[in-house]
Formats: structure tokens, sequence, C-alpha cells
């Protein structure tokens, strides 16, 4: 744990959680606007009075759990982020672990570069040639397993990045006496390397969590059946054509970033940890 | 040291190949999907789709619209970039310590990055109106009307008003990154330096900044890249008004896709967006990690 | 054996198949408009109950997610059996490559049922290839209230007009509530003055301008930009005008904050839902000079085609006859809030539109939207340069210029 004072205790502490606080309030303002209105009717939600509620009532937060199917569209994108962390995870490490133990290979060293190239490039480049592929050409729309597979192939990259910048950390000398052991490779990895990475794992799960939960486009031409839509797709539909019920699409808003906030705040001690160890590691 | 075989160091291509696989089928194969056609004039939607070679290219150099958009996305990126990098060390240095106080203010500042930059824009959008908008109302209410702006509405304004909501919303995560990093500086470089006498800023020029080098890698490559492909806040915010104010590229190549039967030409628009991306990564790296190894 | 037997019995398989194929049909259904959903599931559900045979997959979402989904769909040639269309220029574009079925022949198109707007809503080379589902009015609610307040009456032309503007601002109201910080909001107010002040005179002008006898730059487009920056820069449009928001400004009307909105008959239930005891009417913002006719914008709203690559065309075609008739239309347009497309079929939805319908629309009195003829992304450019020109970034000649050009560079 830190115990160095990286300021002298005097009056600058106090004007800076001063204004910390104020920079706090700033931040949270715009969450309050969309708070309040999940209070709200919409004739209040759509006048934008931001009066603090006088009665806390759920209405909105049950009217719009029931007119979304709610627990539907969060059992899709619990399914459809889970695997696709999953996936990541399974695959990413495993092929970030060569890439990072062997950067002078050739191969290596141009997958690697192929990957990051990856996370350059704008959704709208590849947007229709991904929704011919999958939709004419191997009809995998409106499945999971197509969603999943779009979203791996997405996500891949920074999860290589993160991975790989780990392993990299990693002293050579426990490659060493692994083989030494008379390890295989894939025995090294599983055994030796994968138990280590538990930090950025969490760091990986968090950053493509975010992604993913939040994601509006890819499910926009993977999925169509409403049933299967997952949960910020869903969300979106109450932004009509017209005009947006505000209170009834805020409340579902809130009602979805629990659980992710839940998650956060559990893995947060990790999340930091994982990238301190690994990707942010000199 | 044990000799490796060379069939044992064979296993490893393998490793790698059910991630490449199904990145190479997924989205490298619609990627050069793409790049073809930017070399066509289709109009995404006709059956045929004509080879003109280069031609979108070249248009692009005669069009004023897409320069407009290519200034404004480099100023925004350039910008944003800047603004939460130094935002976030600035509280990640404040936040430092481990004290229950500090986490809460953590999670405070990193809870937008939650949100999905829809439900951000359209929240300041909100509050960006002139009229009935939070941030206009506290203002007159705080007796400070006369700062009170059309936010988005004015051309000299919408650009910055549109930059606030990214800075807002990733603020959090380039602090969580860089606390990460300050994790990772020895105490003894801190103590050594207070030995030699070093006063606060110095010990924050040669020992800090040094130390968050890999951090500030990340950051800035990672809010570039971000920034470049930053679609959804301009699209609820302004879609490029007040004019072509706040148009940027990808809006542009969005709408050639799907109004401008210009889907070729709109392709080409996001080949170039990507060069773009690359060589300004590239760039950055030669220039952060000058004396590292790098991958370039 | 397997391999004797089993070629009469995959035939009569197939045969079978077809059959049975032949029986069960569905169709899938794309809207752009999830404000009228209800009462179109409601007429699939009749529908459906008539027709046991054909089932119909429908879906609405809002125009955002629409166009992206139409396109994807149209790029990979899988575009579902109906489609919603609105007139804007990407769907004359679709019908010109042919990825609408050709209705000319048609039952429904021949019956000559649908009033002069909707028969050619989506015509291409002289060819149909949508109908109309119902149209909407362009031009300035009021709050009536407002106008008694300061015995105001309807303005009738451009003067007089200007005049109702002044008085309300004197007295500290808001004349129009604004919505130009979207661009497209700006086609309301054009359409009423390119309605009055070109149309009305010249019912060929379309014609005219693709055929370069026209020109966007000519004197009368100056004159719309110059009237139009004239109230915007008199503050008609209240202090921030650039800075309203197409939603905000629906909400600001309903909510009395500004006297007057210029914008279609869609907005209604809107407005009825955000504050019920709104009162407020319609007239078209009078271009015309003292003495000329004023007309109102009147163009179709939403539509429908079949996609050229159905399988169920029949089936499809028969939901069309359905849609249109008598009890079924009726209840669309009354829940819908529309002017209804076919002749003979008339439905008082609302007060509001009582007055135009009076004096302008059983009178012929209408003009269509001006952009049939463009080409696509002519609307979008028109959009921006009008921004530019209110705001003062550019000339209206130079914005003018700039359509001319792209008309000319993208006509085919």
């Amino acid at each position: 744990m830190r115990t160095r004072k990286p300021f002298r205790r005097s009056l600058p502490i106090v004007v800076l959680y001063v204004a910390l606080v104020v920079f706090a309030f700033v931040i949270l303002l715009p969450l309050l606007i969309v708070i309040i209105p999940t209070f709200q009717t919409v004739q209040e939600s759509s006048q934008g009075i931001m009066r603090l509620p006088k009665t806390i009532n759920l209405d909105n937060y049950i009217a719009a759990w029931k007119q979304s199917k709610f627990h539907l569209a969060l059992r899709n994108s619990i399914i459809i982020t889970g695997c696709t962390i999953l996936v990541n995870i399974l695959i990413g490490s495993i092929a970030a672990f060569p890439m990072a133990i062997r950067e002078k290979n050739r191969i290596f060293k141009a997958a690697f570069f192929m990957f990051l190239v990856g996370l350059m490039l704008p959704f709208q480049a590849i947007m229709i040639p991904l929704y011919i592929l999958m939709g004419k050409t191997l009809k995998l729309t409106n499945t999971f397993i197509g969603t999943i597979l779009v979203y791996v192939a997405m996500t891949l990259p920074i999860t290589i990045f993160f991975f790989s910048q780990f392993i990299k950390t990693i002293p050579k000398e426990m490659e060493e006496a692994s083989v030494m052991d008379g390890c295989g490779y894939f025995r090294m990895f599983y055994r030796v390397f994968f138990p280590m990475m538990k930090p950025i794992t969490s760091a990986v799960i968090i950053q493509n969590m975010i992604f993913l939960w939040n994601d509006l486009l890819v499910p926009l031409i993977m999925i169509n059946k409403t049933a299967l839509k997952p949960m910020m797709p869903r969300v979106y539909m109450f932004f009509g054509q017209y005009y947006n019920q505000w209170n009834l699409a805020f409340s579902v808003l809130v009602i979805s970033a629990i659980p992710f906030l839940l998650l956060f705040l559990l893995l947060q001690k990790q999340f930091i940890k994982g990238l301190s160890s690994g990707a942010v590691k000199g | 040291m044990a000799k490796y075989t060379r069939t044992s160091e064979r296993i490893l291509y393998l490793f790698i190949l059910p991630a490449l696989a199904i990145y190479l089928f997924f989205y490298v194969y619609p990627m050069l999907t793409g790049l073809y056609y930017s070399l066509t004039s289709w109009d995404g939607m006709s059956k045929q789709k004509t080879f003109i070679g280069i031609k979108n290219y070249l248009d692009i150099l005669k069009d004023q619209y897409t320069r407009t958009a290519t200034v404004n996305t480099l100023i925004y990126t350039v910008v944003v970039t800047l603004f939460s990098n130094l935002i976030g060390l600035a509280l990640a240095l404040m936040l430092e310590r481990r004290t229950r106080t500090n986490n809460v203010f953590r999670t405070v500042f990193f809870v937008p990055a939650v949100l999905s930059p829809v439900v951000a824009a359209f929240i300041w959008k909100y509050m960006y109106s002139p009229e009935s908008g939070v941030i206009n109302s506290l203002l007159k209410a705080g007796s400070l009307g006369a700062l009170a702006q059309d936010w988005l509405g004015d051309p000299h304004l919408a650009l910055i008003s549109v930059m606030l909501v990214p800075l807002w919303q990733w603020g959090g995560n380039v602090m969580i990154v860089f606390l990460a990093g300050l994790m990772n500086i020895p105490e003894e470089q801190y103590e050594s330096a207070k030995i030699d006498g070093a006063s606060y800023f110095r010990r924050f020029i040669h020992v800090t900044l040094p130390g968050l080098r890999p951090a500030i890698v990340f950051n800035i490559i990672i809010s570039t890249i971000g920034s470049f492909k930053t679609f959804d806040f301009i699209f609820i915010l302004t879609y490029g008004s007040p004019g072509f104010t706040t148009e940027v590229l990808t809006l542009q190549i969005y709408k050639h896709a799907l109004y401008t039967a210009k889907f070729g030409y709109g392709s080409a628009v996001a080949v170039m967006l990507t060069l773009l991306i690359v060589l300004f990564t590239i760039a950055e790296l030669r220039v952060l990690t000058r004396n590292e190894d790098s991958y370039l | 054996m397997v391999k004797r037997t089993s070629v009469p019995l995959t035939a009569v398989m197939l045969l079978f198949g077809a059959f049975a194929s032949a029986q069960n049909v569905t169709l899938t259904m794309l809207d752009l408009n999830p404000e009228g959903a209800p009462f179109i599931t409601a007429l699939n559900e009749s529908f459906m109950a008539e027709n046991p045979n054909i089932t119909i997959e429908y879906e609405a979402m809002n125009s955002r997610q629409y166009d992206q989904r139409i396109q994807a769909l149209a790029a990979s040639g899988e575009l579902p059996d109906i489609i919603t269309t609105q007139m804007f220029p990407q769907y004359k574009e679709m019908a010109a490559n042919d990825l609408f079925m050709d209705l000319t022949d048609s039952q429904i198109v021949k019956s000559g049922i649908f009033d002069n707007i909707a028969a050619t809503c989506l015509v291409k080379n002289g060819k149909v290839y949508g109908v109309t589902w119902n149209h909407l009015a362009v031009g300035a609610f009021y709050n009536t209230d407002m106008f008694a307040k300061y015995k105001l009456k309807v303005p009738t032309n451009w003067d007089e007009f200007l005049n109702v503007c002044a008085v309300l601002k004197k007295n500290g109201i808001t004349p129009i509530v604004s919505d130009l910080g979207d661009g497209w909001c700006s086609m309301y107010i054009l359409n009423n003055a390119v309605g009055n002040l070109i149309y009305g005179k010249n019912p060929k002008y379309d014609e005219e301008l693709l055929a370069g006898k026209r020109k966007i730059t000519d004197p009368v487009w100056k004159d719309i930009f110059d009237k139009i920056k004239f109230i915007y820069d008199k503050g008609y449009y209240g202090s921030n005008p650039m800075g309203g928001k197409y939603e905000q400004s629906l909400s600001d009307f309903a909510n009395g904050k500004g006297a007057m909105h210029i914008i279609g008959t869609w907005v209604i239930p809107v407005f009825d839902q955000v504050n019920p005891s709104l009162k407020y009417s319609l007239f078209p913002v009078p271009f015309n000079k003292k003495g000329d006719p004023s007309y109102i914008t009147l163009e179709g709203e939403l539509g429908m085609s079949i996609a050229a690559t159905s399988k169920n065309q029949d089936a499809a075609l028969k939901y069309f006859e359905y849609f249109f008739s008598k009890k079924p239309y009726t209840a669309y347009l009354e829940g819908k809030k529309g002017f209804s497309a076919v002749k003979g079929i008339n439905v008082s939805f609302h007060p509001s539109v009582a007055y135009v319908v009076d004096n302008y629309l059983s009178k012929g009195k209408t003009t269509p939207y001006f952009t049939r003829s463009w080409p696509a992304g002519m609307d979008a450019l028109l959009f921006k340069v009008f921004q530019e020109v209110m705001m003062g970034t550019k000339t209206t000649p130079a914005a003018l210029d700039e359509l001319e050009k792209y008309l000319r560079a993208n006509l085919k």
C-alpha cells in the first residue's frame, strides 16, 4: 500500500477537495437528469421540469420493465456478453501467448499488427459487408452464435493487446523453468501462465463489457427478432419516431445500468490491479 | 538450457489459430470487401458494382465537404485526447491515496464511462437546450445569465460543446488507467528523490512522468483511436449542424451509405479515415516510445 | 431399393410441399413509424383473421434504425416483402434501381382509388412503385388562445404574416418556436414557400428544372431564402434559433413557449399527449403577395412498396387491397391522424385541421414537396447550406450556386 503522501498537509489540500467536490457535482448532474424523469409522467418529463420528486413511485420502472419485456432483453444481453467475453478470454489469451513470448518472430509480429489494425477500423466501414456476409451468405442473423462470433472478432484486438502486454511482464525465467520441467508449450500456458493472468482478466472483462453491454450497431444488423434483442437496442426502441418517452426510456436505462454498476464495484479493485500489472506496466 | 525441438515450437502457431480464424473470417474479410467497394461506383443498392479504380479517392481530394469533415475530425481528436488525458492525470494524482473518500470519488468519476455513448449524448442534448436546458437554467438561477449560450446552435461553440461530452464520459476511464500506472512506480524512486532534495514539482517531472510512460502511451493511443471513430455523440447532438461546423468523417461515411446513393464513395472515405488513424497511431507511438522496445 | 423409388417419392413430396407452401404464406413487413404501430398491428390482425393462410410478421422501429436496416437489406438484396416508405429521395433511388415491384398494372393502382398526390408519390419513369398510406399537411400550427389574446387573425399574405410576428414579438412572445437546429426541419417552411411562390403559378416547375430551363440560382429561390432570413434576423424564431431542436420544439410549443410552430400534421398526437388542454389550429405560411392565392403543402407521409425480390407478391397485393378498403382504412386514418389518400374516404381526425381542410384541401389548393425530383443527397446539402445562410456564414447566392452545381452533377 502506498504510504507516501504526495502533498504536504496544508491549505492546498482543502482547496483540492473543494475542487473535487465541485467536479464530482458536474459529473453527477447529468446523471440526475436521467434519474429525475424516471419518477415523472410523460407530460412532466417532456417539459424538462427538474424538480426533485416528492414521492418515489416506481410506476415508470414497472411499466418500462413490462413493456420492454426487460427480463428477456436482460437474458439476451447476459448470454451474448457472457459468451463473447468467455470465448475472448479463452482464445484471446492463448493467442496472445506466442505473440508475447516470441515477439521477434515475423509471423507473430504480423499477426499482432493485423489485430491492432482491427482496433483502428470505424464500424461504418465494415457494417454492410458484415451484414451481407452474416445475413445473406451464412444466414447467421437472428442467432446468438452469429452475434457472438461477430462480437468476438471485434473485441479480440483489444483483448489480445491487454493479454500480450501482461504476459510480456512475466519474467522469462518462468518460461525457462517450465521447459526445464519438461513442459510442452500448451501445458506451460494453461498450467503456469494462465493462472497468473487473473488480474488482467478482470481488466479484459470490464473493458469488453462496457463496449458489449452498450453496443447498438451490431444488434441492429444482426438481430431483428424482438425476443432476441439485447438490452440497449430494447431501450433505444422506446425512442420513437416523433418524440421520446423520456420517463420510460430513462427508467429502463437505470434498470439496465444497475447490474453493470454492481459488477464494476465488485471488480473495481481487481480491474485497477489488473491494469497496473499488465497493460500499463513498463 | 534444454533445447527446443522444432515440433514443440510449432505448436505455438496453433495457439493463434482459433483467434486468427475468427478474426480473419468475420472481420478482415468484411474489411477487404469494404475496400473493394471503395474502388467501385456502387450506390449501395443496385446489383451491379462498376469498378472505377481510384476515382473515388481522387474525388475525395476535390470534395470540400469531406475536407471540412476531416478538419473537424482532426480538431476533435486532438482536443479530446489532450484534455481527457490532462483531466484524467489530474484526477489520478489527486485521488492516488487509498482512502475511503477517494474511492467514492473514483467511482463517481468513472460512472459516466459505464453509460452508452448514445445515452450520454441524449442527456447532454437535453442539457444544452438554450431555453429549457439545465445548463442555462442553472446559470440564470445563479445570476450568471449573461454566460448562457446557445451551446449547440452557435456555430462558434457547437464543436466545443460537443467535445465536452466525451471528456465527461472518458475522463474517468483515463483516470483509472493512470491510477493503475501510478501504482507501478516504486516507492524507492520517490524516496531517493526526496533524499536528493527534489521538490514536489521535480519529483513529478523526473519520477512520476517517466514511470507513467506506458500508461500515457496506452491512454493517448486509445483516446486517439476512439476520438477518430466518434459517431454517436455527433449523430445525436448535432448531426453535423449548425451548417458543417460539427460534421465529422464517420458522419460523412454514414450519410453516403444511406442517403446520397454513393456507397462506393463513402467506403473510400472510410478507408481514408482508417489510414489516418493508422498514421496517427504510428506517429504517436514513435514519439512516445522513443527509447523503448516498441512494435515499430 | 432406395434409389429406384426415391425419385417418384421425391417428386410427390416436392409437389406436396409446393402445394402446401402456396397455402401458407408469411409476409415480412418493416415499418419506420413506431407511433402508428398499434393501428397497423390492429389492421394486420383483422387481415390475418380474414386470411388465415397469410401470416404477417410485422416490426416497427424508429426511422434512424430503419434507414440503416433497410440499407443493409437492400445492399444484400433481401428486402422484406413489404417496405414502408417516406417521401424522401432514397426511396426514389430504390425504385429507380428496381428494388420495388412495379405496381402499375396491379389491381389496386389500376382501380384509380388514389388521389392525385398519392398516385404520383413513388413514380419513376412513368411506373408506379408504391402506394401511400396517408397524407400530411405542412404549415404553421398556432396557439389559438395567444392569437385571440392579441386579436390576431390568420394571415393570408406575406405582409399580414410579418405583422402577426411583429405583434407577438412586441408582446414578449416568441412568434415561431424554432427547430432549425435540426437541419431537416427547414423543409417545412421551405415547402410552404415553394408551394406558394413557385408551384402555385407553375405546376410544371419540376420538369422545367430538370430540363435546365429553370435553375436553383433563379431569383425566386433567392427571394425565398431572403424572406426566411428576414424573419430569422428579426428574431421571430426566438433568440436562439439555431439551438432549437426538433423534439424540444414540440414540447415547447405544446407548453406554450411560442405562438407558432411550422411543421407537419404528424405531430398532432404529440401535442395532445404533452398538453391535452392546448388549443391550436393550422394555416399555411403565406409567402404569397397580397391578392395572390395561397397554397398548403400536402404530401404523402407514409407509404408502402413490395420488394421486387419478394416471393409472396400476390399475398402482399391482397394485403394492399385490404388495407385500403373502407373499414380498415378509416380505422387507420382515425388512429394515425392522417389525411386520406383514397378518393371518397375522408376522415375528419382533428379539430386543428378543420380550417385547412375547408379552405385548401377540399378546394384542391395543395402542392407537394419540392424535393420530389431531386437527386439523392441534394436535400441533405440543402439543409446544411440553409443553416449557413441563416447564420450568416454563407451568402444566399453562394448557397444556391452549390445546390445548382450538385443538382446538375447528380442528375441521372
